[in-house]
């Protein structure tokens, strides 16, 4: 698998704090990263580093296989955009202008494909309206708009949809799901907001403390989330053979315990296993949100 | 780095800050000019028995410079600090551009402002002064002279002032700091100035009491505020050193130690500079 990005025993400390503690991460290529914690895990030190504003204490990574200490890396940071916190715009510009600052700041020779960002930004008729009178989310777009110029191939986004709208929010998705699938973009895309990323990301790491507990596609995360029935039988030889009839997916857990991934007809399946002389106990739904998986990934970090 | 430049130009060329430096500048220039040519018009006699400058141009087209250096502190502050305020250096960095060339990029950049705004403050004061009084005294190469260590003296200033605004990431605090170290450096230049201008010796002097007839005589006295030694050595070396007191020294169309201030002008630029590339660099940003 080829990687955007990866990070290897990864250190920041600050002054009596250590804000990152050996974080290693893997970005894949073509992914949409979700990057979940909590408030001061970690989420925007790292986006600082890779994005220069700060060089770490110890460890290092690679981007576009670039070390950090490599002098080029200014190289592969030109392939890379980026949103950190707040957006970074000239208040006193209109929306063309910030976009054009960057154009100039990355020395391309014209403004073709101007007109095309403000468009997919939805900032098209905003004419010679000064970004210090903008919404908090058409600022948003906007950074988005100038981490665009250049038509880089990775997106750093640090909390995208706060303080959005409704209505923004929507919008934001639909705005990096677009970018994902149409211009391949890989986006690295920092969030509380958990529901939200998973209707999009295509990959997750969960960073608490400095450190990642886990990174895992959405395929594995929706393994781990997924929905089903679990059973309690009196034996669970006799439930295979009967779910095998049936043609149901299903997990053995124990002797007594299993899982079942379908849709299940009670009835059809109690008076098949009572033909086998095998008694039910309990059935009972089972199922984990991306909010529900964090929170018990994190509690059982705390704990380990 | 031409990249970087060509973006702190346009940047420049739309600020407000800026243009607000060029309209001070060009209106303190005529100002100074009018003032004195409605004194000479209202006191006719006293200008007349006074040598020719005091009633030409060139007396004036250099005291705008200890003006100027305080509308270069408000603009090198806001400038530089509107890049951490507005959070666009990010930018800069995000795609790639190193912070020594991002530092230099803004010392050409406020530099070249300082240096517009003062050019234009001795361009209109001696457009000004030809036109409303007439004459001038100085000759060409003099002012050549004075201008090119006025503009020294400016390009220290804000090479000085860049480093202070780019150490400090909050721009208002950053933007006050410019001004405070401007107005100390003014002070302190003020005070050297007159402990240095301060007699070796009072003179001898000798009076009548008109109340009681006595008349009173004094020796030639030494004065005890007098500079000596090492001590005037310390005071003439920060009176030539300082920027702001080059400017002052500028302003009194004192001709001696412009070689010398020019000098360590291009010292200050390169400690300055240097100090500040390496403190940026080593900078946790935001």
């Amino acid at each position: 698998m080829d990687y955007i990005l990866r990070t290897t025993a990864l250190n920041k400390h600050y002054k009596g704090c250590k804000a990152l503690h050996g974080l290693s991460m893997n970005i894949p290529k073509g992914s949409i990263y979700g990057f979940i914690g909590k408030n001061g895990a970690g989420k925007t030190t790292l986006i600082r580093l890779i994005c220069g504003l700060q060089e770490p204490t110890s460890g290092e990574y690679t981007l576009y296989g670039r070390k950090n200490t490599d002098k080029e890396i200014g190289k592969s940071r030109r392939r890379m955009g980026a949103v950190v916190e707040t957006p970074s715009i000239y208040l006193d510009m209109t929306a063309e202008d910030n976009l054009k600052q960057q154009y100039r700041i990355l020395g391309l020779p014209s403004f073709e494909g101007l007109v095309d960002i403000l468009k997919l930004v939805g900032l098209e008729d905003t004419g010679k309206k000064k970004a210090k009178h903008f919404s908090l989310g058409m600022r948003q777009r906007l950074g988005i708009g100038i981490a665009l110029v250049g038509s880089p191939d990775f997106l750093v986004l640090d909390e995208p949809v706060n303080g959005l709208d409704p209505q923004g929010i929507i919008e934001m998705r639909e705005l990096i799901s677009n970018l994902n699938r149409k211009q391949q973009i890989t986006v690295l895309v920092s969030s509380h907001i958990l529901d939200e990323l998973a209707k999009f990301a295509t990959h997750y790491g969960f960073i608490d403390q400095g450190r990642m507990v886990r990174e895992m596609s959405a395929e594995e995360l929706n393994e781990a989330c997924r929905k089903c029935i679990h059973v309690e039988v009196s034996d669970t030889k006799i439930l295979a053979h009967v779910l095998d009839g049936m043609e149901l997916e299903y997990k053995i857990l124990s002797g007594r315990d299993a899982d079942i991934y379908a849709n299940v007809n009670v009835s059809r399946l109690a008076l098949a296993l009572a033909e086998y002389g095998c008694e039910v106990f309990s059935m009972q739904e089972r199922g984990e949100s991306l909010e529900s998986y964090y929170v018990n990934l994190i509690g059982g970090a705390k704990n380990e | 780095m031409n990249r970087l430049l060509s973006a702190e130009f346009v940047r420049l060329w739309k600020s407000f800050v800026f243009r607000l430096g060029l309209f001070f500048s060009a209106g303190l220039g005529i100002f100074i000019i009018a003032m004195r040519w409605m004194d000479v018009k209202a006191h006719p006699k006293i200008y007349a028995e006074l040598p020719a400058e005091y009633t030409s141009a060139d007396g004036l087209i250099f005291i705008g410079g200890i003006y100027i250096v305080f509308a270069a502190a408000v603009f090198v502050g806001i400038f530089t600090g509107t890049e951490y305020g507005d959070g666009t250096i990010r930018n800069k960095l995000a795609v790639g551009h190193s912070r020594k060339n991002i530092y230099l990029s803004k010392l050409i950049a406020c530099g070249a402002a300082c240096l517009t705004m003062h050019g234009l403050y001795i361009a209109v004061s001696l457009a000004a002064g030809l036109l409303l009084l007439g004459s001038i005294t100085m000759e060409p190469i003099e002012i050549l002279s004075f201008t090119g260590a006025g503009m020294a003296a400016m390009m220290a200033m804000t090479a000085i002032l860049l480093l202070l605004a780019m150490s400090i990431q909050n721009k208002a605090a950053g933007s006050v700091a410019c001004l405070l170290l401007t107005m100390i450096m003014l002070f302190a230049s003020l005070t050297i100035w007159q402990r240095l201008s301060a007699p070796e010796y009072h003179d001898a002097y000798a009076y009548v009491n008109e109340n009681t007839g006595e008349v009173i005589t004094g020796e030639k006295e030494e004065n005890p505020k007098y500079l000596t030694g090492t001590k005037r050595k310390v005071y003439e070396f920060l009176n030539n050193f300082l920027p702001v007191s080059q400017l002052y020294q500028i302003a009194l169309n004192d001709s001696q130690n412009l070689g010398t201030m020019i000098m360590y002008d291009c010292l200050i630029i390169c400690l300055s500079t240097g100090a500040g590339i390496v403190i940026f660099q080593k900078k946790d940003l935001k």
